[in-house]
């Protein structure tokens, strides 16, 4: 199979994920949507399991790329978040299906898969180190004060995407914004933060 | 021989931990209740009825440590902080009754069951909005659903890596979290230090402010 066949055979495959659940994700249903033989697929693919993981994996680096290509633009560090922050929540408001898969669907399956959701939510991490620096107050924060903010931002999307709200993502940005800085930067410097987004969003 | 329905409903908190819920079947949980599934269907008519009743074990217990925890001696902070810690503890104790609850209901389980998640989530939410009245910060509708949210993340990465028995060491750390959006950086610090102090069992953890 082709790059392209590949790319819609694992779109297709998470999409099956997400429409019938585990149990009944077709892979004949998911070949012939990509116009995939069955011999290519064994070629690539030890089962249903193998291809979605692949899926997934595939998946989980367009979304830290999609985020961390803002991100690591130059600017201050809370301008760089905003960035990351506003393409994450365009490309979740854009791909709604591809957001159940990610956040709900894939995860679901059993604690391996589970796994992968909690690595890819380490992911960003790095990208709120730099908070720690900008904050001021370095090792006072908390610990885990990276995931804190990684995971503030995680329930609002989930919340969203599970309620078949992820449209309205992206005019969220302002307060997720917040919920992002605040542990580093406080209430105050965090609701100028969002309050600038808003006069742009 | 009788079949112990509250067996039944461990085995099947048990088999989520292990192989998830998508995986766990009622002949796996029959089994492990040292039960055929025939005796399975004399408590539940499905498994999602006994997976229900799991979840209810484990909100029942959490809301029941919650209450306990209030008083009129203490100010509201620090029912809440001491309420964190109980549940931090209850989790510890009852690790797959918690990963059901945290991570089974949120991304695996049908309906009426993820529904349960949401419930749990609404309720510790508007726990934290009512306190927010003290802080006067300006801050967004969604910052308690934030925070709560950013402490979830810690508590299942915790259970998933196998380290749900060390839970109440993150204190600190959901204490923070909760804190820092409507009392600031400071306040959210010493509440921080506070909770540490309790966890240590020291005495000489400064008071918390009333709401």
């Amino acid at each position: 199979m082709n790059a392209q066949q590949r790319e819609m055979l694992l779109r297709a495959m998470l999409e099956e994920l997400v429409e019938t659940g585990y149990g009944d994700a077709s892979v004949e249903r998911a070949r012939e949507a990509a116009g995939v033989s069955a011999a290519e697929f064994e070629a690539e693919f030890a089962g249903k399991d193998d291809c979605l993981f692949a899926a997934y994996d595939c998946l989980t680096e367009r979304v830290v790329a999609t985020a961390s290509g803002d991100c690591d633009r130059t600017g201050p560090w809370p301008a760089r978040v905003r960035s990351g922050l506003e393409a994450l929540l365009q490309a979740v408001a854009a791909y709604p299906a591809l957001a159940t898969a990610l956040t709900r669907s894939f995860p679901g399956i059993r604690p391996a898969a589970y796994q992968r959701y909690v690595d890819l939510l380490s992911r960003f991490e790095p990208f709120m180190r730099e908070g720690r620096e900008y904050s001021g107050l370095e090792e006072e924060l908390p610990g885990e004060v990276e995931l804190l903010a990684v995971g503030a931002a995680e329930a609002i999307i989930f919340g969203e995407v599970d309620a078949g709200r992820a449209s309205r993502l992206p005019q969220m940005l302002p307060e997720i914004l917040f919920s992002v800085l605040v542990p580093f930067m406080g209430p105050d410097r965090a609701a100028d933060e969002m309050r600038s987004a808003a006069l742009s969003t | 021989m009788a079949i112990d329905r509250e067996a039944l409903i461990e085995a099947m908190a048990r088999s989520c931990i292990d192989r998830g819920y998508a995986e766990t079947t009622v002949e796996i949980v029959a089994s492990t209740a040292g039960c055929s599934p025939s005796d399975f269907h004399r408590h539940f008519e499905s498994l999602e009825e006994c997976a229900l009743a799991a979840v209810d074990t484990i909100l029942a217990e959490g809301m029941g440590c919650v209450a306990s925890t209030y008083g009129a001696d203490h100010s509201e902070w620090e029912s809440a902080l001491r309420a964190l810690k109980a549940m931090l503890e209850l989790f510890a104790s009852r690790l797959a009754f918690a990963s059901l609850a945290f991570i089974d209901t949120r991304q695996a389980m049908p309906n009426r069951a993820h529904e349960r998640y949401r419930w749990g989530f609404a309720i510790l939410t508007a726990m934290l909005d009512r306190l927010r009245e003290g802080g006067g910060n300006p801050v967004p509708p969604n910052a308690a659903r934030a925070a709560i949210g950013g402490g979830e993340a810690l508590v299942r990465r915790e259970l998933a890596a196998g380290r749900g028995d060390r839970l109440p060491r993150i204190l600190p750390d959901l204490v923070y979290s909760a804190v820092v959006p409507f009392l600031g950086r400071r306040e959210a610090l010493r509440l921080a230090r506070e909770a540490r102090a309790l966890l240590e069992g020291r005495p000489d953890g400064e008071s918390a402010p009333s709401s």
